[in-house]
């Protein structure tokens, strides 16, 4: 076979470079470590609220833990799953399979949180989720295997809902993504407003990834309502926040998805004022602020921690705190074991863990600061109040979760 | 013109084969079984863009719906898996003789941007639909028993009934390539108003090329969701279709292994650097740049005009 004369060396090597490219790097002997995994979203659309940071702080509780459980170093593997529910779950079955990864943490989405469930159960490993909030993860879709640590759906509509209503807010108007998630985050939110005794006076939808809403807030401001509530997250939330005030529209504003990244990109101009949920505000307390200090000099800038980030430190910690005093890595112990003791850490306090893996923490309804307020750039956020020990989430008597006895 | 099979397809062949049968043994079953049904959706994709020279932007409609429809009948319906798949599959070639109806009668990037249309359309239907539970998609999708009898649950049963289904698609699209269709196929890819002049109607042609393309590539969509029993929006999105894009150009379009080649790459890159953050999407656009510039027919297109070979 003659190789014709422009088929030259520099095409061979490229095509050398890349077959090396691709590289399979045998897996190490999982019999020396004790190995967990964190799933995150690390360059998507969710990475400012978990991503990097999130797994950072996991890190910094492995540290804190002392590295070592059961005799064994503690490695935990870092992984994006890109937002494709498929890669993740992939990954996720390498890990649980050929990797002894004990437990995987975050999945910050639910689909794949949903997916990774299932893989979890049968295989009796644990998969604890910081970040996703549908909230039929610990409800319908709960497990034996599985903790959902900080908000879902439920905490952040409905907690959020009942304490504007009781502060005056009575008649309401949503503005919501045309899509399941939009359309749950309504219907959980319109239904305490109603048995509040507040009322709703209609929605306005507008597809993912809209971009002017001139059309929607017209018609919001047309009704006069006392609250707007945003049924939206992350890019349509900032454009639609950004835009109402263009509008001037003078309710007050309820978000149901909010964090320190949002409120940073939206300007605190355009949403002071506004109320939503959380499970943590860097600025909570002592204890709160020296976490942050910590995790900001880490990070090497200088935002703050969010809610799913405190969660990734919170979960693996409390996780490797059961493992130890269980004693065994067997995941029915380590279950138990975690739901037996107390959720105590710098954000928590004394937290425990409903039979339907939710955790049952104080949640905080906090609001934007008025920018006369804010003393610096991430001086974003204060406390109006503390909903205490797990009253944000569904009660069990509502909880479809098979597990719960009633 | 070779219609009979050549000596170096059949050497690549058996080399394939035998890296079918053996790679389980070193390699993670899962992955390789994403690996094939990827590179089946590939090879789909090259049907038309290699062979009929059309360049469609919104093959990931046709993978999706095979992946909903096959989720759907095997869990609403309870349908044994190759039944689901072979729905699954019905289905998305039916949509593709639809949209392919409604694109053909352009060329170039008209049909691309109809393509790309519609297959936005079919995004936001499945985004809606109540029956794929919206972003959350169709979960716990069981993997079933194998004609009514052999149970699909464990790795490797699983991986047998993928490569059958793999090899199965890969000979169909062979044959399709490698018959007289196939050849007035690419007729009217080199020069369409000549092949019509000849008395060939081009546009029934294209049309059927397209609905078994998109036929085959929900047969992949399917495939892919019952190995890992889930169905997303991830699998009716713009970035499928562009991926499918880069397995085709990177593995070389227009010939029969180079999709697969793609594929390999393609997904070894997404799931082997998953671990490494950032770098998933910047060593794809490197990939994808170097590819342009060093190799412009795909890495098989290359070694194809190197070695005077018809891989």
């Amino acid at each position: 076979m003659n190789m014709i004369r422009d088929y030259s060396a520099r095409r061979l090597i490229g095509l050398a470079a890349l077959a090396a490219s691709i590289s399979f790097a045998p897996a190490s002997n999982a019999q020396e470590v004790f190995r967990i995994g964190y799933m995150v979203d690390l360059n998507g659309p969710t990475s400012a609220l978990t991503g990097p940071g999130a797994a950072e702080a996991a890190k910094m509780a492995i540290e804190d833990f002392g590295g070592s459980v059961l005799g064994k170093k503690i490695e935990m593997i870092v992984a994006d799953h890109q937002n494709k529910p498929d890669i993740g779950s992939a990954i996720a079955r390498e890990w649980y399979d050929a990797k002894g990864v004990h437990a995987i943490f975050d999945l910050s989405q639910s689909a794949l949180a949903l997916a990774v469930k299932d893989l979890a159960v049968p295989r009796k490993r644990v998969a604890i989720f910081t970040s996703a909030m549908s909230s039929d993860l610990t409800s319908k879709s709960c497990s034996s295997n599985t903790i959902n640590w900080g908000w879902d759906t439920y905490s952040n509509t409905r907690g959020l809902s009942e304490a504007i209503v009781k502060n005056g807010g009575k008649s309401w108007f949503y503005l919501t993504v045309d899509y399941t998630f939009g359309k749950m985050l309504e219907s959980q939110s319109q239904a305490m407003v109603k048995q509040a005794g507040g009322t709703v006076l209609g929605s306005s939808y507008a597809p993912l990834g809209t971009t002017d809403y001139s059309a929607n807030l017209l018609q919001a401001a047309a009704r006069k309502p006392d609250v707007l509530a945003f049924a939206n997250s992350a890019n349509d939330l900032v454009n639609s926040l950004k835009q109402s005030v263009e509008f001037g529209v003078t309710a007050r504003r309820a978000l149901f998805v909010f964090q320190v990244p949002d409120a940073d990109a939206v300007g605190l101009k355009s949403v002071q004022g506004a109320q939503f949920v959380d499970q943590f505000y860097w600025d909570m307390s002592d204890e709160t602020r020296a976490f942050t200090k910590r995790f900001t000099q880490r990070m090497g800038k200088d935002t703050p921690p969010t809610g799913p980030q405190a969660n990734a430190y919170g979960a693996v910690m409390h996780y490797l705190k059961a493992v130890k005093a269980a004693g065994t890595d067997n995941a029915d112990a380590v279950m138990k074991m975690m739901r037996e003791m107390p959720i105590n850490d710098f954000y928590t306090k004394n937290a425990r863990i409903r039979e339907d893996g939710r955790v049952m923490r104080d949640m905080y309804l906090l609001e934007a600061k008025k920018v006369e307020d804010s003393k610096s750039r991430w001086d974003l956020f204060k406390v109006v109040q503390k909903i205490p020990d797990g009253s944000a989430f569904q009660p069990a008597t509502d909880s479809e979760c098979p597990l719960i006895k009633k | 013109m070779n219609l009979g099979i050549s000596r170096s397809q059949i050497l690549a062949l058996a080399l394939m084969v035998a890296c079918i049968a053996l790679l389980p043994l070193v390699l993670y079953p899962v992955f390789l079984m994403k690996v094939m049904c990827y590179a089946l959706f590939a090879c789909a994709f090259n049907l038309v863009l290699g062979y009929a020279g059309l360049l469609s932007f919104g093959h990931a409609a046709f993978f999706g719906t095979g992946a909903y429809v096959g989720a759907w009948t095997a869990k609403a319906l309870m349908l044994t898996p190759e039944l689901a798949i072979l729905c699954g599959g019905a289905t998305g070639g039916l949509l593709g003789m639809a949209f392919g109806f409604l694109a053909i009668r352009r060329q170039g990037l008209d049909f691309a941007m109809i393509t790309l249309a519609l297959a936005q359309m079919t995004y936001f239907f499945y985004l809606q639909a109540p029956f794929t539970n919206g972003e959350d998609g169709i979960q716990k999708v069981p993997r079933g028993d194998a004609l009514g009898v052999l149970s699909l649950e464990p790795d490797m049963t699983m991986y047998w009934f993928v490569s059958a289904i793999f090899l199965g698609g890969f000979g169909f699209i062979y044959r399709i390539v490698h018959s007289p269709f196939g050849n007035v196929l690419k007729g009217i890819r080199e020069n369409e108003a000549r092949a019509s002049s000849l008395g060939y109607r081009a546009n029934s042609y294209k049309l059927i090329a397209f609905g078994l393309s998109a036929f085959l590539a929900a047969i992949a969509g399917a495939t892919k969701t019952h190995v890992f029993g889930i169905a997303t929006l991830s699998d009716v999105s713009l970035e499928t279709s562009s991926l499918v894009l880069l397995m085709a150009l990177l593995g070389g379009k227009g010939t029969i292994f180079g999709p697969i080649v793609g594929a390999i790459l393609v997904v070894s890159m997404e799931s082997k650097l998953a671990t490494m953050g950032s770098w998933v999407m910047i060593a794809q656009g490197i990939v994808f740049i170097a590819c342009v510039l060093l190799f412009r027919r795909g890495i098989v297109g290359e070694i194809n005009r190197g070695l005077r070979t018809s891989l």
